[in-house]
């Protein structure tokens, strides 16, 4: 499975969504209602766990996690650094 | 505390008009178990079930004012009754009575709804005009009693009727009344986490919202505002210090004046420093010990009682408490939301169920309790989230990171490992996106997941969006005074007043009683809020209003919030009522229920352990079984359980029948409502 499959599918199982027209990799998934506090956080960690990279602080400044997009360009950029090292 | 219940019926064979109405409260005969009365007159029946608190021996009810013109059915207490009878009596009217009802009577025909602002209490009353025919359904300022009511025969139910009922249960007993599920009303509830002030979860039936009156005449209702919510006041212009003083006094005040009762009056002690406010002031206005009681708990987390242990030993309190099991929640979650009739998106009410079981069995009828104060002196972290959210685009992220921190040092997942984190998070609800609800959009991503728990997919906010976009001034509030307009009327009435304060206190006799709920205490908490401190330490000026008189550790301690196990219960349980839930067939029994997404939750909440279970899914399978178990008992599930079966044979002590007995009068109209439900 790739990357962005493996985001999608971590993200309907843990948010009991489904992607599909109405939901897509677009739409912002605090808008829409699907994260809070507590499943952010879970994510985040899931996300640390399934691609072994680790996030930073600054990781937060200013990359914005807030679409299935976003967060795969994000996971991606941060594979890509872990490669670089 | 009282149960009031009636009709205004063109349709009804008068025929049955007495059965009608003693069967109506015997279904509500737990809240008043001592006495029980009924009026009749040509189409309308009320009457009231008892429990006797002020004026034992000759507060009876139905009641009428000397003239016999107007007939009451009270169910409540008011506290300034003493003033109000001296006021009445200056003006001539001379009572028969020592009770307060008479007093809400009196102050009824002398100044018709005018009476309304001038009560402090807790009530909700029917005065019946047998002049006129007008029927008057009133409710207090802050919503703890409550008064449904139906103006249309539900289903196979004649139009045209007028139902009214301290408790929804009553209106079984009305012939051709049936519950219906409201999956509109649900998907608000769910999102919201109540209903709103004026819905119930059920087609057809409304209650009066908090602070207002309703008018039953020539077949028409009316509904109309007395007491609009003041959130705003002038700021206390003295020191602190002076402020402080007037705090302490003005509760101290209300305390007294909710001690006035003919029993021995008992205190909630949560722990907390609420109820040790409570319990501090009622120690020392009582001329005896005060009798204090606790739930305690196995599972650490949400047991308090070292802190209960620490508040009654310093303020020499007859300290007593029950210790509820995940068992004993499983085992009563049924009877509680029987007594609720609202889906809960918490556990926590019932053990309040079971504690008011045991303050009655050790002989109490009256208890207090600190409920209002986090809503009055911004207690809820709720208020400090909301304030860092605003002041969100002035800050460094250092201060941003602290800001964090200091809401919820309960909750691991706010912890310093997190903070950058969530710093992310707060940064998508640090501008307003839905018009006026900025306070609670991130606790109400939480309720958006419920909502999906129905078919429907419209916007489970746009009725809360209209009742704030419609309320005069609202707008003109800043984000905090909102976030408390909104606590006022959302949690506060529709959930911990209610669900977990009186429907379980009334459901074994109870009658509660909170003094932080006291309109003085209430302005002069809006007067001192913000204006000594930043907010940033959750009531200060209250904690420094008894500094001195509780031990430290009450005064140094954090809010913890009142919570008991949730889904973790049942799944450890397996109650047969489970059923509902992991039964298709009774899945899809639910009206408007989404059975796909249920599933996947009961699914994921079965499959995962307790740690991995988040808020939102707790309480959206907490909503979920209460809603199973509530369409069971009410909305004609194969077996309607108790709800199906009056409580006993209603003995009635006093009958007042003027059937036919004043020559021809008009014919009750049939009505048509305006504003009604649905």
């Amino acid at each position: 499975m790739g990357r962005t499959q493996r985001l999608r599918t971590m993200i309907e199982e843990q948010f009991l969504v489904e992607f599909d027209e109405e939901l897509t990799d677009q739409s912002d998934l605090f808008k829409v209602g699907v994260i809070d506090s507590f499943g952010y956080v879970q994510l985040l960690g899931s996300i640390e766990e399934e691609f072994s990279i680790q996030l930073k602080d600054e990781d937060f400044l200013k990359d914005i996690l807030t679409s299935l997009e976003s967060i795969d360009a994000f996971v991606a950029k941060k594979i890509a650094e872990r490669g670089d090292r | 505390m009282c149960g009031i219940a009636g009709f205004v019926s063109p349709s009804l064979d008068a025929g049955a008009t007495p059965e009608v109405i003693a069967s109506m409260l015997s279904l509500i005969r737990h809240r008043g178990p001592d006495e029980a009365g009924y009026y009749l007159d040509d189409g309308v029946a009320m009457g009231t079930v008892r429990l006797s608190v002020i004026d034992l021996a000759t507060g009876a009810q139905p009641m009428a004012d000397p003239s016999d013109r107007y007939w009451i059915c009270f169910n409540g207490e008011l506290y300034n009754h003493v003033e109000l009878r001296r006021e009445l009596r200056g003006l001539g009217r001379h009572f028969r009575t020592r009770s307060d009802t008479e007093v809400v009577l009196q102050a009824w025909a002398q100044w018709g709804a005018g009476a309304l602002p001038r009560f402090n209490g807790a009530f909700a009353f029917a005065i019946r005009d047998a002049v006129s025919g007008d029927l008057f359904l009133a409710r207090d300022r802050y919503g703890k009693r409550p008064v449904f009511y139906s103006d249309r025969g539900s289903g196979t139910g004649p139009d045209g009727d007028f139902l009214f009922a301290s408790e929804m249960k009553a209106f079984r007993a009305f012939p051709g009344f049936r519950f219906e599920l409201d999956p509109g009303e649900l998907a608000s509830a769910f999102a919201v986490w109540t209903p709103l002030p004026d819905r119930t979860p059920f087609r057809h039936i409304r209650q009066l919202p908090m602070g207002s009156f309703l008018t039953v005449r020539g077949g028409r209702v009316d509904l109309t505002t007395y007491a609009e919510l003041e959130i705003d006041a002038d700021p206390f212009t003295g020191s602190a210090r002076e402020a402080v003083a007037f705090v302490r006094d003005t509760l101290r005040e209300s305390v007294a004046m909710r001690l006035r009762s003919d029993v021995e009056v008992g205190v909630y002690l949560s722990g907390g420093l609420d109820s040790s406010i409570v319990t501090a002031l009622a120690t020392e206005l009582s001329p005896h010990a005060v009798r204090t009681f606790s739930v305690e708990f196995d599972e650490a987390a949400f047991d308090e009682s070292g802190s209960q242990h620490v508040v009654a030993s310093h303020l020499g309190s007859l300290h007593s408490s029950i210790a509820v099991r995940g068992a004993d929640i499983a085992a009563n979650f049924p009877s509680a939301v029987y007594h609720a009739e609202v889906p809960a998106f918490r556990t926590a009410f019932v053990p309040m169920y079971l504690l008011s079981r045991h303050v009655r069995d050790a002989g109490i009828k009256v208890i207090l309790s600190g409920e209002g104060a986090d809503e009055a002196f911004l207690g809820y972290s709720l208020f400090r989230e909301t304030l860092l959210r605003a002041a969100w685009h002035d800050l460094s992220d250092d201060e941003r990171m602290a800001g964090i921190g200091r809401l919820h040092p309960e909750l691991s997942h706010f912890g310093p490992a997190n903070r950058a984190r969530l710093k992310g998070l707060f940064e998508q609800f640090a501008v307003e996106r839905l018009p006026g609800l900025f306070s609670h959009e991130l606790r109400y991503q939480n309720g958006r997941f419920a909502a999906r728990l129905l078919k429907e997919r419209g916007d489970p906010f746009a009725d809360l969006l209209a009742l704030t976009a419609s309320t005069p001034g609202y707008a003109a509030l800043s984000p905090v005074q909102k976030a408390q307009w909104l606590e006022f009327k959302t949690l506060l009435p529709g959930y911990l007043l209610s669900t977990q304060g009186e429907r379980m206190s009334l459901a074994h006799g109870i009658e509660n009683r909170c003094p932080f709920l006291d309109p003085a205490v209430v302005r002069a908490a809006a007067s001192v809020n913000l204006r000594f401190d930043d907010g940033s330490e959750e009531k200060a000026i209250l904690k420094e209003a008894f500094r001195g008189e509780l031990p430290e550790s009450s005064l140094a301690r954090r809010k913890q919030p009142y919570r008991a196990p949730g889904a973790a219960v049942f799944k450890e349980h397996r109650p047969d009522y489970m059923e509902l839930l992991l039964s298709e067939t009774e899945l899809r029994k639910i009206d408007g229920l989404d059975p796909v997404f249920a599933r996947k939750l009961v699914a994921k909440i079965m499959a995962t352990p307790s740690e991995g279970i988040s808020t939102k899914e707790d309480q959206a399978f907490i909503y979920l079984l209460s809603t199973a178990v509530l369409h069971q008992q009410f909305a004609g599930g194969r077996d309607r359980g108790r709800a199906g079966h009056p409580e006993a044979e209603l003995k009635a002590d006093t009958i007042v029948d003027l059937r036919g007995s004043r020559g021809p009068r008009p014919a009750a109209h049939a009505l048509h409502g305006a504003g009604g439900p649905r």
